[in-house]
């Protein structure tokens, strides 16, 4: 399973570097004789557009590799920016306690009585359209994943003896976090991140169906299924190869991330 | 005599402990509700300040630096932040949150009008989530590691991989467009509601079946089902009726928590199957940027999710005695 799953990730992770020269067609290229043309295996369907056309004649598979580098930027810079805020906020409220914590764990619980989609709404009124809003609102969504979960790490690895033993030998406190806090919590910062990954793709797909995402002429997987679903009665693969995609990197995501879990943490396996 | 009495003061005594720090723990709750609201508030405000200057967009193109400066005074514009706040709180605090744009209309009344729609929704998708997290989290501990197991595991993994707004499409093409067994949009009917609740009760599928499997996997391990068994009771009294029950507890803790986060999963539903609810509009608003049907739409939201939370953590106490007196 985590064989299948890093070769998808590998997959679109390529088409984010290499798309340009994987892609059979530009992304954009219209040609309108061609429009509507089904997958190759269907009758109709040609070879030279192997997912078959939209409305305007434009590849399917080359926007769908068009569309992995835009979900794969989104992705990274998110899941780069949520995680290291939410985990410096974690570690600080984990060791330091009173004040802080109360503080950060006061945060934690207003940003999280907010549901997502509707607080997404909010930013997606005030900020102006693209990658750049649709970073900021992931990172407002998610870095509360991070920061709880690496705060309870830390609270119970702070009770630990080499934590005490660091402390009595008279380190300072942020040589405690950086050489003895940060390290022993990388594995979670890892899996929350591979998880991060799948749900990521499908929170940015969603809000740029909903046209409150990437705008056009990027090409978005979300933005595909929001065109096609203008044309669902002659079109099915409109509204099914982008999703497709979507799934297939979740899945992939979501099983390397679980797989990476059980394997830091063997005593999970058995449940 | 003396004895049974001595029963009951010690009951009684142990009750009121528990009504204690029942009590405690409620007053902490509602506090820490409170604080959310307040700091959903305080985004909202901000927002609204980040958004650009309002007088702008209510003003005409020749309107003077006098005409700006009117209308800033008139709507309280020029004085301190935190007094805006204030004010913004104190008509927050009865539901005021200014006039929709586009409807002419005071915004959070709009979309109280379509909340019955919404929470019928989420109902619908919640109702069809145990419909098929409950069969499938009991028979997946029940054969554990047997075929239904295996499915049930591959159900959850494809159910958290496939966006609900995508599976709502699938439907319409499927069942509406291809088989034309079910109605696609709009609000007319129970038949209507069908395809929404699949594609919206979808998501929690998954978590909510690992959820009952493994807190069944415990109890089916425990003592007071092996007596059950040795007494001779039938293996499905035993599953369905007495394990059942107490693997629940924690499904139905979780619950809530699910209902709220349907309501917002809503927001996107509503768009694909053209349902007149809160989501729907707030969608429409954002677009428009009608600004007070977005704040609106966000504090409620956010009021919805707290009171539903509450309740679920004052029904926990009630499910649960332990909780109650721990």
């Amino acid at each position: 399973m985590p064989v299948v799953s890093c070769t998808v990730l590998g997959l679109v992770l390529l088409c984010a570097v290499a798309g340009p020269w994987l892609a059979p067609h530009e992304a954009s290229e219209i040609a309108l004789a061609e429009s509507m043309t089904p997958p190759f295996w269907r009758s109709g369907g040609s070879l030279a557009y192997p997912l078959g056309t939209d409305m305007l004649g434009r590849d399917i598979l080359s926007r769908i590799i068009a569309g992995a580098r835009v979900s794969v930027t989104v992705a990274a810079y998110a899941i780069a920016l949520s995680g290291g805020l939410g985990a410096a906020l974690g570690i600080s409220a984990g060791y330091f306690g009173g004040v802080a914590d109360a503080l950060i764990s006061r945060l934690i619980d207003i940003q999280m009585s907010i549901p997502a989609i509707p607080l997404a709404m909010l930013f997606a009124a005030v900020l102006p359209p693209g990658e750049g809003m649709v970073i900021t609102i992931i990172v407002l969504t998610y870095w509360t994943w991070y920061a709880r979960i690496v705060r309870g790490e830390v609270l119970s690895l702070r009770e630990r003896e080499f934590i005490t033993v660091a402390r009595v030998a008279g380190v300072s406190s942020p040589m405690i976090l950086i050489r003895h806090l940060t390290p022993n919590v990388l594995n979670t910062l890892l899996v929350l991140a591979t998880l991060q990954f799948g749900s990521v793709i499908v929170f940015e797909a969603g809000l740029s169906f909903l046209g409150l995402g990437i705008q056009p002429p990027q090409v978005s997987w979300g933005g595909m299924l929001a065109d096609g679903r203008n044309f669902i009665e002659v079109a099915w693969w409109l509204i099914t190869m982008p999703g497709l995609a979507i799934m297939a990197s979740c899945l992939a995501s979501n099983v390397l991330g679980d797989w990476l879990r059980d394997t830091f943490d063997p005593k999970r396996r058995l449940t | 005599m003396a004895g049974r009495r001595t029963q009951r003061v010690a009951r009684s005594l142990r009750d009121v402990d528990g009504d204690k720090a029942m009590r405690a723990y409620l007053i902490r709750r509602l506090w820490q509700g409170g604080v959310a609201v307040l700091g959903a508030l305080l985004i909202v405000f901000v927002a609204q300040r980040l958004a650009g200057d309002p007088v702008a967009l209510l003003l005409p193109m020749e309107a003077t630096a006098e005409d700006f400066a009117a209308m800033r005074a008139s709507l309280g514009l020029d004085r301190p932040l935190p007094i805006q706040f204030i004010v913004f709180l104190r008509d927050a605090f009865t539901g005021d949150f200014g006039d929709s744009y586009q409807w002419q209309a005071p915004a959070m009344p709009l979309l109280l009008e379509r909340l019955p729609a919404t929470l019928e929704l989420a109902f619908a998708g919640l109702v069809f989530a145990l419909l098929l997290a409950v069969p499938l989290g009991v028979l997946s501990a029940v054969y554990r590691g047997r075929w239904v197991d295996r499915l049930a595991k591959v159900l959850a993994l494809l159910g958290q991989a496939m966006p609900g707004f995508w599976v709502g499409l699938l439907l319409i093409l499927y069942l509406a467009v291809r088989l034309q067994w079910l109605p696609a949009f709009g609000r007319d009917g129970p038949l209507h509601l069908v395809l929404p609740a699949i594609a919206l009760g979808w998501y929690p599928v998954a978590a909510m079946t690992r959820t009952l499997r493994s807190s069944m996997l415990d109890i089916l391990d425990s003592d007071y089902i092996r007596t059950g068994r040795v007494m001779g009771l039938p293996e499905r009294t035993v599953i369905w009726r007495y394990a059942l029950r107490n693997a629940a507890v924690p499904l139905a803790t979780m619950i809530g928590v699910y209902f709220a986060n349907m309501l917002g999963g809503a927001f996107v539903i509503e768009v694909v199957f053209a349902w007149p609810g809160v989501g729907r509009t707030v969608v429409d608003a954002v677009f428009a940027r009608d600004f007070p049907v977005v704040q609106a739409g966000v504090v409620l939201s956010a009021v919805i999710f707290v009171v539903v939370n509450l309740l679920v953590d004052l029904s926990y106490g009630l499910i649960d005695p332990r909780i109650r007196h721990g």
